[in-house]
């Protein structure tokens, strides 16, 4: 293999990393994030991108921001740390998408 | 080939897979945190948001398992900082600086409980770096607005960091008498990658930063001196970046004005009075929003106009007796008139021959001693050459009163207006679109013409400049998410010189003379041929370039002058991703450059007497020779128009890898593709020996008087001519001859490797020692950089040669009629204005004859690269003072120089001096000699240059025919039996200079600084280098020994041994004063920059040609003998000597002398610039500021090197030149 094969390979890797495949649990209870007011004001609207990790029992351990305006992210990140998720063996990511 | 096609299809393929792969180029810079509680354990998922302070644009993120946080690719700027956890205070700082290229680190400590807690912990982030092994120190606006500069030149501050050295005052090299030129930790001062915003920035032809914007537009600035990771490239110094400032949301601007006057100034140790010096920049900034939030604006504009009295170096000139021939005050003439034609000449002149007879000389006869002919050292006006005696009526002033030599002070003018706008708009949360305008029109007028270290030191043949240099910058960053962001630039960038270093007089050469007729000046009416017939007509011609070793200069610079537009057309995409403890990156930065130009190369010829010839006067100085009109040397060269095509392709990924949260590995690769530089039009060539070239067939014209000799037109390589064919000359489209001359090198992998650890000891004695966790920091580096080539460098190549126009080199000859020699014999006269043959053509190469060809490349080329490594510590003194030392070094390798592929044979010449009736000296190389048989001595040897046997002892049995003495003067004479040797006499080839990769280098250095960031009303910077710089060639003009290269390693001509730089801004603390005296008792500040510095190492050299290899390029290759150690004097207490010159000797014939290239050292500086500021505030948010600075405060004489060229004779040992003496300038400048 040649210096750039190994090059092109390992790059291939990382973004294939980086792109593994979520997990999909059903939501027991969700709650809806609040339109912040200043987003009213500021007449935002668009989706904000979030990864979360549900652990056995169903309860949000973690969230990780990925995408969307920061004004609305604050608003997603509280509404879904309160979701529940059906218990499962072990605990799972997936990500989520919320729309204003 | 096929490898080329898979190597580049492969790294194509890295861009379109990766996707439009990561930069952060470095014009952005990258915020880390950690989040924690107050037990120090992590808080997870707490919700970050960063907000710019000016723009408002906004970030967030969120902390992992670690409660660590990143910001990657961040605009250059003040943020606010938030932070969010469920049943933690809200947290925020208000102040965090983001800067180029850094990794800011942030520990924030969350408390428990509702509410806001202020910015206790943090604020500030930490001066350690832990998060990569680069060097170098970024220059904020305080330093870039407050700190004395020279012209207001932002590049000045670039020598305020260790490492960085300065190659002010070094003539040969082009463009390094401007600030931003620099030696980078022992890189070469063309080595340096500079942009501005990110885009390119640095001209095409000496790759100098070309873009200043004016200081008061200036964000901040970096040079990363070392191990720069893989996202930066190119050049293999450093890597400057100019980063401009944005609108912000609300309105602000500035006005100001700085002014000198001569009035204010001190008068220079070397000014016979104070010169002329009237100075104004001025100009003014204005920056908003246009949309709130959304859309902003920032403008500036700044106009310099420039008056100043240049002083020349004090220029020895002829006395009024020797004016007219009394050369009595001197030693007797010791040199012979060896040469018959000489002696005719001499006859022929009218009056001479009887006037020498009233002074009861002897009859005018080769063989006559001088002081024969001469006696009393008289020599009649009647014997003068009538075009010298012309020329120095008409140039050579006299001396000063009291003294020998002329000093003047004529005046440069300068004029440059500048104007920047850039606008900055947010398209979205996620995408920011940023568009800047830099133009530059100037002018610049100079009273001497020093390109090259070759033009007049006398006034009258200065040089104009008109540039405008231009750069259009789009930018588009994308957050696609808040762990990936791509970075995509389009730069466009262009430099007109409509005119550049174009002499500031010019005529026809014939023209140049007012008593002597046109007819016979520089020109004899019955063979117009035998004098300079340049055909370029009045706009483009001047006086012929006259030089006396050691003595006055005049006439236009034969280095010559260029019209060119260049255009580089960039593209960048940087592409960041964040992948657990990576944070990598990827890009590519590809390069379309063009740069067309039209180089006018001594067209109008050029004499040098240097002594030492055939018909030497042998006198103290060289003014009889030049009375006498017999210079040592003549060169002449061409106009040539080329189109220069290269691109650059390349490609980076780079991997920041957090092995522990106190440890971070960099490793990064960068793939650089630079092809070689190609003509357009192919009008240039390469020497490969033995080749013959298809291209243009070999046909004698049917007025070359070889016809007559050799019986045919046919000069082919098989044809009757063929003695006169320039074998070994080819060009592109001959078999393995690429556009370029050389092959593309596509193994240009260049690694990086980097480790920043920052220990966390938090008890004992380490604790105490690095200060505790987070408190220092230590560092390794190691890289690969590769460099690509300046324009220059192949600039001799794309002057007019064979057959695009001569390139003549001669010796010995007659001033008014060049192309006859002293021994009567007539080089052809190739020179008629513009040459243009297409392929296919006849050439009639014999007219060329002797050629020099110059930037032979060779046919493989690795790129030049350099080798970084260091071993760094931090330590962080104070919250806002930081202490760093350690080990910087770095090799250049395969550096390239000047290499005489073709030098003359000094063993040869002294074998010709043993036999009878034959002899050899310098500048011999290019004459014919012819050996009788049984003229060589029983026992003697001549070692032949060329031909089937290598010697020959005597007694010879044949007759031996030499048609010059170099390895391919007449490649297809064969000297036992005089085939193929050319039957005039005329060699075919003279030097081949090559730029060879040949050099290379070894810097090793200490370095430290201690640095605080502006707290408590002051800002310092100290820096000291302790290094040592060893190389066999400081830059591609310097010339290496050609026999044995390695003998030309010495001290680097940048080599300052000891350098300490102290810079400081302190505003004074205000009194707490209600009444009207706080306006005078408030507002106070001082800033200063301090430097001492060891002197640079002296470029010892002697161009009498001793060495006896008839070679000079922009050097020669001699040196002279040293014969005592090196002794230091003062020159002020020693008539100028800054070492004693009797030290040297001439070496003996034959020998390159065994002093070394360069000694140390010439004189050090020491000098103070100093600043006092005085800030009104008008009203709310308005500031009226007076400044007053002080250049060399001390008023300290700072001399320049002295003359290291043994054949300058007296001058030898002496300074002439002194940087500034006390210059002072004051400004006013209004803030809102």
């Amino acid at each position: 293999m040649t210096k750039v094969q190994q090059i092109l390979l390992f790059a291939i890797l990382l973004v294939g990393g980086a792109n593994a495949a979520d997990q999909e649990r059903p939501v027991v209870h969700r709650s809806d994030p609040e339109y912040p007011a200043i987003a009213v004001r500021m007449n935002l609207h668009g989706t904000v991108k979030l990864k979360i990790w549900i652990n056995a029992e169903g309860t949000v351990r973690r969230l990780e921001y990925i995408g969307g305006h920061p004004v609305l992210a604050e608003s997603a990140l509280q509404a879904v740390k309160l979701w529940k998720y059906l218990p499962a063996a072990q605990e799972t990511t997936t990500v989520v998408e919320l729309r204003f | 080939m096929q490898g080329f096609d898979r190597s580049v299809t492969a790294a194509l393929l890295i861009c379109v897979v990766v996707g439009t792969l990561p930069l952060w180029g470095q014009s952005t810079a990258e915020v880390r945190g950690k989040v924690t509680d107050v037990s120090h354990q992590p808080v997870v998922s707490a919700f970050v948001v960063i907000t710019a302070q000016d723009t408002s644009l906004m970030r967030a993120a969120t902390t992992d398992e670690s409660g660590e946080f990143q910001f990657a690719s961040l605009p250059i700027g003040t943020y606010r900082l938030q932070v969010k956890a469920d049943g933690f205070m809200v947290f925020e700082a208000g102040a965090v600086r983001a800067s180029i290229g850094r990794v800011v680190n942030l520990v924030v400590v969350l408390s428990q409980g509702q509410g806001s807690a202020g910015s206790l912990h943090t604020g500030k982030a930490s001066m350690i770096e832990a998060g990569n092994a680069q060097l170098g120190v970024v220059m904020d606006d305080l330093y870039v607005t407050e700190l004395p500069l020279q012209s207001r030149d932002t590049f000045d501050l670039l020598q305020l960091q260790p490492g960085v050295q300065g190659t002010l005052g070094a003539d040969l090299f082009f463009g390094n008498d401007q600030p931003g030129v620099v030696s980078v930790n022992g890189g070469r001062s063309r080595s340096n990658n500079s942009s501005v915003n990110g885009g390119a920035a640095g001209d095409q032809m000496v790759n100098s930063p070309s873009l200043e914007p004016s200081p008061d537009s200036i964000s901040e600035f970096r040079v990363i001196s070392h191990n720069y990771d893989a996202a930066l490239g190119r050049n293999s110094g450093s890597v400057l970046n100019v980063i401009t400032k944005s609108g912000t949301g609300a309105f602000h601007g500035s006005a100001y004005e700085f002014l000198r006057n001569n009035i204010l100034n001190a008068k220079g140790y070397f000014d016979p009075a104070t010169p002329d010096f009237k100075q104004n920049e001025f100009g003014g900034t204005f920056g908003g929003p246009i949309r709130r939030d959304k859309t902003f604006f920032y403008s500036s504009y700044e106009g310099r106009r420039v008056r100043q009295g240049i002083t020349s170096d004090p220029v020895i000139v002829p006395t009024p007796e020797e004016r007219g021939g009394d050369f009595s005050a001197g030693p007797a003439f010791s040199g012979v008139l060896n040469s018959a034609p000489v002696a005719q000449a001499l006859v022929n002149r009218s009056g001479c021959a009887a006037a020498v007879q009233v002074h009861g000389g002897a009859p005018i006869a080769a063989g006559s001693p001088y002081a024969a002919i001469f006696p009393g050292n008289l020599v009649p006006p009647e014997c003068f050459d009538p075009t010298a005696a012309d020329l120095l009526n008409q140039f050579v002033p006299l001396a000063i009163a009291g003294s020998d030599t002329f000093h003047s002070a004529p005046k440069a003018k300068v004029r440059q207006d500048q104007v920047t706008f850039r606008l900055d708009h947010n398209l979205t949360s996620q995408q920011q679109l940023s568009f800047y305008y830099y133009g530059a029109d100037g002018s610049d007028l100079e009273p001497f013409s020093r390109f090259l270290a070759s033009g007049a030191n006398l006034p009258g043949f200065g040089n104009e400049t008109r540039d405008r240099f231009q750069q259009l910058n789009l930018s588009h960053v994308w957050t696609i998410t808040a762990k990936a962001i791509n970075e995509a630039r389009f730069v466009y960038y262009r430099n007109g010189q409509g005119k550049l270093l174009s002499p500031a007089r010019t005529n026809l050469v014939q023209d140049s003379c007012v008593v002597v007729p046109t007819n016979q000046c520089f020109a004899d009416p019955a063979n117009p041929s035998l004098g300079i017939t340049p055909g370029y007509g009045a706009g483009y011609e001047g006086v012929p370039f006259v030089s006396l070793a050691g003595g006055f200069a005049f006439g236009n610079n034969r280095a010559g002058n260029f019209s060119q537009t260049g255009n580089v057309y960039q593209a960048l995409d940087t592409y960041s991703r964040i992948l657990g403890q990576h944070t990598l990156k990827f890009g590519v930065d590809i390069r379309n450059q063009r740069l067309n130009q039209l180089y006018f190369y001594n067209v109008s010829g050029g004499f040098f007497f240097d002594g030492g010839g055939p018909n030497d006067v042998g006198f103290s100085s060289l003014i009889p020779n030049y009375l006498l009109g017999l210079p040592d040397s003549y060169t002449q060269g061409s106009a040539n128009g080329v189109d220069v095509r290269t691109v650059q392709f390349d490609l980076f990924a780079q991997d920041a890898w957090k092995l522990r949260p106190n440890l971070t590995l960099n490793y990064g690769l960068r793939w650089e593709w630079n092809t070689p530089q190609a003509d357009a039009g192919h009008r240039i060539q390469a020497f490969r020996p033995g080749q013959a070239t298809g291209i243009y067939p070999c046909v004698l014209s049917s007025s070359d008087p070889l016809l007559g000799l050799v019986g045919s037109s046919d000069c082919s390589p098989q044809g009757p001519g063929r003695s006169v064919f320039p074998l070994g000359m080819v060009f592109p489209g001959d078999p393995g001859v690429t556009a370029g001359l050389t092959n593309n090198y596509l193994r240009a992998f260049a690694p990086r490797l980097g480790l920043a650890w920052s220990p966390n000891w938090s008890e004992g004695w380490l604790a105490k020692v690095s200060g505790g966790p987070g408190k220092a920091s230590i560092r390794l580096g190691w890289g690969m950089f590769y460099d690509s080539n300046e324009e220059l460098l192949l600039g001799e190549n794309f002057t007019a040669q064979p057959p695009f126009g001569g390139s003549t080199s001669i010796s010995d000859v007659f001033l008014n009629t060049p192309f006859l020699d002293q021994d009567g014999s007539v080089t052809p006269n190739p020179f008629h204005g513009f040459l243009n043959p297409q392929p296919g053509s006849p050439v009639d190469f014999a007219l060329f004859r002797p050629i020099s060809l110059f930037g032979n490349f060779p046919s493989t080329l690795r790129n030049q690269y350099s080798v970084h490594y260091h071993v760094t510590v931090q330590r962080e003194l104070t919250r806002d003072t930081l202490w760093q030392f350690g080990y910087v070094g770095s090799q250049g390798h395969r550096l390239l120089a000047i290499l005489d592929q073709n030098f003359g044979t000094p063993q040869t010449c002294l074998d010709l001096n043993q036999i009878p009736g034959l002899s050899c000296g310098p500048f011999g190389a290019d004459a014919a000699y012819s050996i009788p048989a049984g003229a060589i001595p029983p026992g003697v040897t001549v070692h032949l240059p060329y031909g089937s046997v290598p010697t020959v002892t005597g007694p010879n049995p044949n007759p031996i025919t030499l048609v010059g003495l170099r390895k391919y003067s007449s490649p297809f004479c064969e000297p036992t039996t005089g085939s193929g040797c050319p039957p005039d006499g005329i060699p075919v080839f003279d030097s081949i200079f090559g730029e060879m990769p040949v050099a290379n280098s070894s810097y090793n250095s200490f370095q430290t600084l201690v640095n605080q960031r502006f707290a408590h009303g002051l800002q310092f910077l100290a820096s000291y280098t302790w290094s040592r710089s060893l190389d066999n060639a400081s830059s591609f003009e310097n010339t290496v020994n050609p026999i044995d290269p390695r003998k030309s390693r010495s001290p680097s001509l940048f080599d300052s041994r000891h350098r300490l730089v102290v810079s400081e801004y302190w505003r004074v603390p205000e009194w707490r004063i209600s009444n009207w005296t706080r306006h005078l008792a408030n507002g106070w500040a001082f800033s200063s920059i301090g430097t001492l510095q060891s002197g640079f190492p002296i470029r010892l050299t002697s161009s009498s040609d001793r060495e006896l290899m008839s070679s000079s390029d922009f050097e020669t290759p001699g040196e002279p003998n040293q014969i005592a150690p090196f002794r230091r004097l003062d020159p002020q207490k020693s008539g100028g000597y800054y070492f004693d010159p009797s030290s040297f000797v001439d070496a003996p014939l034959g020998q390159i002398g065994n002093a070394p290239r360069t000694l140390c050292c010439g004189p050090g500086s020491a000098h103070l610039d100093f600043a006092v500021h005085k800030v009104i505030a008008v009203r709310e948010g308005t500031r009226l500021e007076f400044r007053s600075e002080i250049f060399n405060l001390f008023n300290h004489t700072q001399f320049l090197n002295p003359d290291g060229n043994i054949t300058d004779g007296a001058t030898f040992g002496q300074v002439s030149r002194a940087q500034n003496p006390r210059l002072i300038q004051l400004a006013m400048r209004l803030t809102f």
